[in-house]
């Protein structure tokens, strides 16, 4: 494996330890319900077995062996050695955790400090077995490895072994790689000709083996037919007088079993696992050294003695070359050579498999050439059946147009083709249609992939704060783009840390006004039109718009006269402000006041809106309204001077064409005054810098714009109509100007740019930072 | 060598099939690769294998009933087929065993101890 591959490799596993950890999480927090259920703990075992297992495959030695003494505690509980204690779960969980962090390490770091690691390891290490007694296994295994031995090994294979894939002498070659063989083959059972079946296996096989190996390796030679054959293996208890000539055999056998193993080391090395590699290559060449120091070989001590030495360097890092993969095999050739000239007989040695070769090739790994990480979707094979399936029809629609063309050319009655032409063209548009909304909904993707977390969440915040909470999570199906659910986590945790921390009353206190112990709080999401909205529900204290008002003022955040007329959601939207904190001490779990005017801005920038609704005593409700899709939206085209823009259907509340003398200037502001309710007034042209409107026409045409902050007028020239467009994220020079929030390609193949709305009006007024007339007299 | 030796990884795991994949074609095999075991029972009719390896937990068709399908077919009578287990347990490899595989490797596992297996039952 080069570079490229390893890092292909990586990255998807990577995929795949974030599905195994959020379903580990989920099955965790299951299982702290109900820690008796056989199946959960299964559950638990099967994905961190798979973790550890992907995870060792894919390189990443050190989470590998940190999930392996996370599996092995939940092994314990599933053989039911032990049980599953809200201690051990509390542990695991912190695993995942654990994990996810080293998934973000290099796969090779094994140095930098994790403090969860230890944590997680210090709490689990009461429940492992003592790690005493495997290592004293691997010392007695020596030990016995050591000694040479002689094994009569009785073998006869059952009658249909070859059904099974295997071939019975491929066994016999396979010992001899271990050692000395000798066989006999019994034939009596063979059948006459006449009975003879070619697919049975008639013969048996008495085998001695003299190996320096265990009768372990002899087992797993035999591993895959134990149960298709009658093995019998006994160390012959009388060896034989050491024969000298046996004594060279094993030599061989020896020298040739290191140089076997020092070719895997290598290759090791050279497909990026270079410590494993060279631990393998010093102890293969260790093993080589003692072997030839045994048979007396001088000239093998002498030329295998430079290879230890430049394998201590590199592992010492004295040799940074990265060729040194050459000078390595010369020294092994050189010391192959040495052992083997003296060597008389090697023409009976069997010939040993190539090793494979390994080639470097240039890294193919999946990024984009600006060195971001190739984004990658996981699609419904049902919605790829649906794209191929229009994708076929389409074909066959197409087909019939070039048919049309002979019949024209033939002359025929062109109004009679009128209808059937008509007809052809309103299949391909449907079919292109279709297509597009099939297209889409690839980038769909259900909510569910960022609800799932926040069941651990509430979990871990009652805990922290010692609250009882519970969430109820619903309409997880609900599918939103793939940019909004994966930019959508963050505020959502914010409200629902804030919900917690803030919203939630203590047990006690919950207990004395006469609310059930546990704190509810409901997760829901749901598809309203072309949005989806997600609320955040519970059940404690609410917000008090008052004190929420009071503190705005203390703060200097708003004016006295902005807060006198804000009414109840503007007030609740106080929350939102950067810099606002009701709680004077800042507690860890809801961060440093900073949470929440995030949640504003990353909402805003998904082109969304909050809305929150309070009850004191009752409990707060935070709505987010999204775009479900953020590549085709509705928009109304708006004319401007020469030119048309864009504004985003989600932010138009309704359009007016408004008298001239609705409008008026109050204190600088210009207003307008709207059956019944007053709106400051913006010029989309002075606002986009074009030009001041000077004489205005009798009626005016204003789109009344809904912004999280408050409801504004935005005049344009003319209302131009509604269109359907594809929405693109500017780029350049471009992609620094607030005012735009893309370019939208028109059906005439025409770009139109597509105006922000929700910041525009705080961009051109920043003095009234929430248009909701605030500084204004009420009184007009 | 002579002809060049075609195997089947049949595995739900994307990570597993890459590996299995990198490893073999590598040494020098080709590799083709089914996600469950109805896909890879679809690809071993049409095309012959030398060796099967196949994961035993997977949606669809599971390697158990992969290898029983298999086992059915003339072109398969003696083939070898690995199965790729997580469950060290010895009931999962006698199951595997019964349905007719030729043998097993164990999850987690290295390039090399692929390597050897396959060259075990390629033997």
């Amino acid at each position: 494996m080069d570079f490229g591959d390893l890092e292909q490799l990586q990255a998807s596993f990577r995929r795949e330890a974030a599905d195994l950890l959020a379903d580990l999480n989920d099955a965790l927090l299951m299982l702290e319900h109900d820690p008796r259920d056989a199946e959960l703990v299964n559950r638990v075992f099967r994905s961190m077995h798979t973790l550890k297992g992907s995870g060792a495959s894919a390189g990443y030695r050190r989470l590998t062996n940190f999930v392996h003494h996370v599996e092995e505690v939940f092994n314990r509980i599933r053989n039911q050695k032990m049980e599953a204690t809200g201690e051990v779960i509390d542990a695991a969980l912190k695993s995942c955790d654990c994990c996810t962090i080293l998934l973000q390490l290099q796969s090779s770091d094994m140095e930098t400090p994790v403090p969860l690691e230890a944590e997680v390891l210090a709490a689990l290490l009461p429940f492992l077995p003592e790690a005493a007694a495997a290592g004293a296994g691997t010392a007695q295994e020596r030990a016995e490895s050591d000694a040479p031995a002689r094994y009569k090994i009785e073998f006869q294979p059952a009658r249909d072994i070859f059904f099974s894939g295997t071939d019975p002498a491929s066994l016999l070659l396979e010992l001899t790689d271990i050692g000395a063989l000798r066989v006999r083959c019994e034939t009596s059972d063979l059948m006459s000709c006449e009975d003879f079946n070619p697919e049975q296996c008639y013969l048996r096989w008495e085998l001695h083996l003299e190996t320096a190996e265990p009768e372990r390796a002899i087992r797993e030679i035999f591993q895959f037919v134990e149960q298709d054959c009658d093995l019998s293996i006994n160390r012959e208890t009388h060896v034989p007088a050491v024969q000298s000539d046996g004594r060279e055999e094993r030599f061989r056998g020896a020298v040739e079993q290191c140089f076997f193993a020092l070719g895997f080391a290598l290759e090791l090395c050279q497909s990026g696992d270079e410590r494993q590699g060279l631990t393998s290559a010093d102890r293969a060449v260790q093993t080589l050294l003692s072997a030839c120091k045994a048979q007396g070989h001088q000239a093998g001590i002498t030329a295998v003695h430079p290879i230890l030495d430049a394998i201590r360097s590199i592992r010492e890092g004295a040799i940074l070359d990265s060729g040194w993969h050459t000078h390595m095999q010369a020294l092994i050739r050189s010391a192959s050579e040495a052992i083997h000239s003296t060597q008389v007989d090697l023409s009976s040695l069997e010939e040993l498999p190539a090793l494979p070769v390994i080639v470097a090739r240039p890294g193919n790994a999946p990024e984009a050439a600006n060195g971001t990480p190739a984004q990658s979707i996981r699609v419904d094979a049902d919605k790829l059946n649906a794209l191929m399936r229009l994708a076929g029809e389409l074909l066959v629609a197409r087909g019939a147009l070039p048919a049309f063309a002979d019949r024209i050319e033939r002359n025929e009655s062109p109004k009679s083709m009128a209808k059937e032409m008509r007809d052809a063209g309103a299949k391909v548009s449907r079919l292109a249609d279709d297509l597009q909304a099939t297209v889409m909904s690839i980038r769909m993707m259900p909510v569910r992939q960022v609800f799932q977390r926040f069941p651990r969440l509430v979990r871990d915040l009652g805990r922290a704060l010692d609250k009882n909470m519970e969430l109820h999570v619903s309409g997880e199906e609900t599918e939103l783009d793939k940019t909004v659910i994966e930019s959508i986590g963050d505020p959502l945790t914010h409200i629902i840390r804030n919900a917690a921390d803030h919203g939630i009353e203590s047990k006690a206190e919950r207990t004395r006004i006469g609310k059930p112990p546990a704190g509810r709080i409901d997760l829901s999401a749901y598809t309203r039109g072309s949005n989806v909205v997600i609320e955040v529900k519970d059940d404690g204290k609410g917000l008090d718009a008052e004190k929420l008002k009071q503190r705005a003022i203390e703060k200097g955040l708003f004016s006295p006269g902005a807060v006198a007329a804000m009414d109840q959601e503007a007030a609740y939207k106080i929350i939102l402000a950067a810099g606002f904190s009701t709680l004077d001490t800042v507690t860890d779990l809801s961060g440093r006041g900073v949470g929440m005017d995030v949640v504003r801005n990353s909402v805003e920038g998904l082109r969304g809106a909050i809305h929150i609704q309070s009850e004191i005593g009752k409990g707060t409700c935070f709505r987010i309204e999204l775009p479900a899709s953020l590549l085709v939206s509705r928009g109304i085209l708006v004319a401007l001077g020469g030119q048309q823009v864009l504004l985003p259907m989600e932010s138009i509340r309704k359009m007016v064409k408004l008298p001239k003398a609705d409008i008026r200037t109050v204190q600088g502001q210009q207003i307008a005054h709207m059956r019944g309710a007053i709106f400051p007034i913006l010029y989309l042209a002075e606002a986009l810098c074009s030009e001041r409107i000077e004489d205005l026409k009798e009626d005016i045409a204003v789109v009344l714009i809904e912004a999280t902050a408050g409801p504004y007028g935005l005049v344009v020239d003319r209302f131009v109509g509604e269109v359907e467009v594809v929405v693109t994220p500017l780029s350049g020079v471009l992609a620094t100007m607030p005012e735009y929030v893309g370019a939208a390609i028109m059906g005439d193949g025409k770009t139109v740019l597509v105006v922000n709305t929700e910041r525009l009006f705080a961009l051109q007024r920043p003095q009234l930072a929430t248009p909701g007339l605030a500084a204004l007299p009420v009184a007009i | 060598m002579g002809k060049k030796i075609v195997i089947l990884a049949v595995d739900d795991s994307l990570t597993m099939r890459q590996l299995v994949k990198m490893t073999l074609s590598r040494a020098g095999y080709d590799v083709v690769e089914a996600e469950d075991g109805a896909k890879g029972l679809d690809k071993a009719s049409v095309q012959p294998f030398d060796i099967v390896l196949s994961d035993v937990n997977m949606p669809v068709m599971g390697g158990m009933d992969l290898v029983r399908n298999l086992r059915k077919l003339a072109a398969y009578k003696f083939t070898p087929i690995v199965l790729i287990t997580t469950e060290s347990q010895l009931e999962k490899k006698l199951e595997g065993k019964a349905a007719g595989a030729t043998g097993w490797i164990t999850k987690p596992f290295e390039p090399e101890q692929l390597l050897a297996v396959v060259t075990k039952v390629l033997r």
